[in-house]
């Protein structure tokens, strides 16, 4: 499911503390998960020590924004200034599919105008974060029906035994 | 108003003060093992297929007479599951449906959605299989054709809506969700609604052997306290008093026993003295409730 977080920047927040938020709201969701081990998110976000708030500062947030995206989950966080940030009803409670997230996710960042150069080298090396345009959906999960069973049907079985 | 306000109950099944609530429920065997195999069915198809191959919404529906105890059903059905389940586990999830209904404009439908597609989402994102109840359904999906304009037609069609986009997301991107939803006022639901139940079953008033049976537990749990009463449970003649109780639901018939304890000083004093003449009596004082026949007259019948 697509997903939409807004976030207020000024004059609600400064560009830094809005990234702050930013950063915390990932790493809440992404880290709930087993396979996301804790400080990873905060860890990988570091590359863009700097570059995110001055992001949000230029507004190349506002509109594309910042796609996560891993199976089963797709949010994009848009990143709002002036008036739309007076007016934002923020949510910063983990994002649901958090929780089943892989060591996979990869974090979009959209194109930043004259920051582009800066940004594109700051995660050339980063497993988690890309420059590249994020897919339209999440990808679907693996259609391995084992592992994914809701349901013991030796336990259904045993149903139809009982009186 | 919290999302967390909006949910009355939250707990991880097996939770030992839901372990009797399934068997203190006196139905036809039929309409519990419908209940829970469809439940069983939805997780078991939803998440090993899609939506498109399954047309499966994860949603079933309750309905019948007050009292017959759908939403104890539905409460119980969580615990009964675990048990079925790969990792042994299940949470039950029950709405508030009041808490989400708001006289401010647009308030409803903001509530409704992100209650049931943020979260509720996340509280079962760990894919642990999740029964979902909304009791007294009505208040959420009025029906916008009967939507009366003194009350607002917009939002109800707003939040009406809500719940059935919310319905529709779950139904292919949470398959460990189901849905139980119940109602005495089957008329005053949306039809898309109701159209998106995979399962609707009727519970109904009790027949006579039913109404025996519910004398009887209601009795022996008392027994605990007044032991005579056990005695009572087995007479006989509580038959009688079972076929003069029929049409009654099943709330009506427990309250009977304390209807026939205020008949006379003595059993208020000793409810061991209870006697079947005093049940007798009881049954004779209390008419059927005629709500049925109200509430139901706009429903629809049969089960699919």
């Amino acid at each position: 499911m697509e997903r939409t977080r807004f976030i207020a920047a000024a004059p609600v927040r400064s560009a830094s503390e809005a990234w702050r938020v930013v950063s915390a709201l990932l790493a809440d969701t992404l880290e709930r998960s087993s396979s996301v081990p804790t400080g990873s998110v905060a860890k990988e976000l570091s590359l863009l020590k700097g570059l995110g708030p001055a992001l949000i500062a230029g507004g190349h947030l506002e509109s594309k924004g910042l796609v996560l995206v891993d199976t089963g989950l797709h949010l994009t966080i848009r990143v709002l200034t002036a008036d739309a940030a007076l007016e934002v009803e923020e949510n910063l409670n983990p994002v649901p599919g958090g929780a089943s997230a892989s060591d996979g996710w990869t974090l979009y960042l959209p194109s930043a105008g004259p920051l582009d150069s800066a940004v594109k080298a700051a995660v050339k090396n980063s497993t988690h974060l890309t420059t590249d345009a994020p897919p339209s959906s999440a990808p679907a999960e693996k259609s391995d029906g084992a592992s994914r069973s809701l349901i013991d049907v030796n336990a259904l079985r045993n149903l139809g035994n009982k009186p | 108003m919290d999302p967390s306000e909006m949910i009355k109950i939250a707990c991880d099944m097996p939770d030992a003060r839901y372990a009797n609530l399934w068997d203190s429920i006196v139905v036809e065997r039929s309409i519990k093992d419908r209940l829970l195999l469809s439940a069983a069915l939805s997780l078991r198809l939803r998440a090993e297929l899609p939506f498109e191959a399954t047309a499966l919404h994860g949603l079933a529906f309750l309905y019948g007479p007050p009292g017959t105890g759908k939403t104890t059903l539905a409460r119980g059905l969580a615990y009964q599951l675990a048990p079925l389940t790969t990792r042994r586990k299940a949470r039950f999830i029950e709405i508030n449906p009041h808490g989400l209904m708001s006289a401010e404009h647009g308030q409803s439908q903001r509530r409704v959605t992100e209650l049931l597609t943020e979260h509720i989402p996340s509280m079962a994102d760990d894919r642990t299989p999740t029964v979902v109840l909304l009791d007294e359904v009505e208040s959420m999906v009025v029906a916008r054709s009967q939507a009366s304009l003194a009350a607002n037609p917009a939002d109800v069609h707003r939040a009406t809506d809500a719940v059935l986009t919310a319905i529709d997301s779950s139904a292919s991107t949470l398959p460990h969700l189901i849905f139980v939803a119940t109602s005495n006022f089957t008329g005053a639901i949306d039809e898309a609604f109701l159209s998106r139940a995979d399962v609707a079953i009727h519970v109904p008033t009790p027949d006579v052997p039913g109404v025996l049976a519910i004398l009887k537990a209601t009795l022996e749990a008392m027994s605990k306290a007044f032991p005579a009463l056990a005695q009572l449970a087995r007479r006989p003649q509580l038959e009688q008093v079972a076929k003069a109780l029929a049409g009654m639901d099943g709330r009506r018939i427990r309250k009977t026993v304390s209807e026939a304890m205020l008949g006379r000083l003595e059993t208020v004093i000793q409810p061991g003295d209870l006697t079947v003449e005093d049940l007798m009596s009881a049954a004779g004082r209390i008419k059927p409730s005629d709500q049925f026949a109200q509430t139901m007259s706009g429903g629809r019948n049969g089960t699919n």
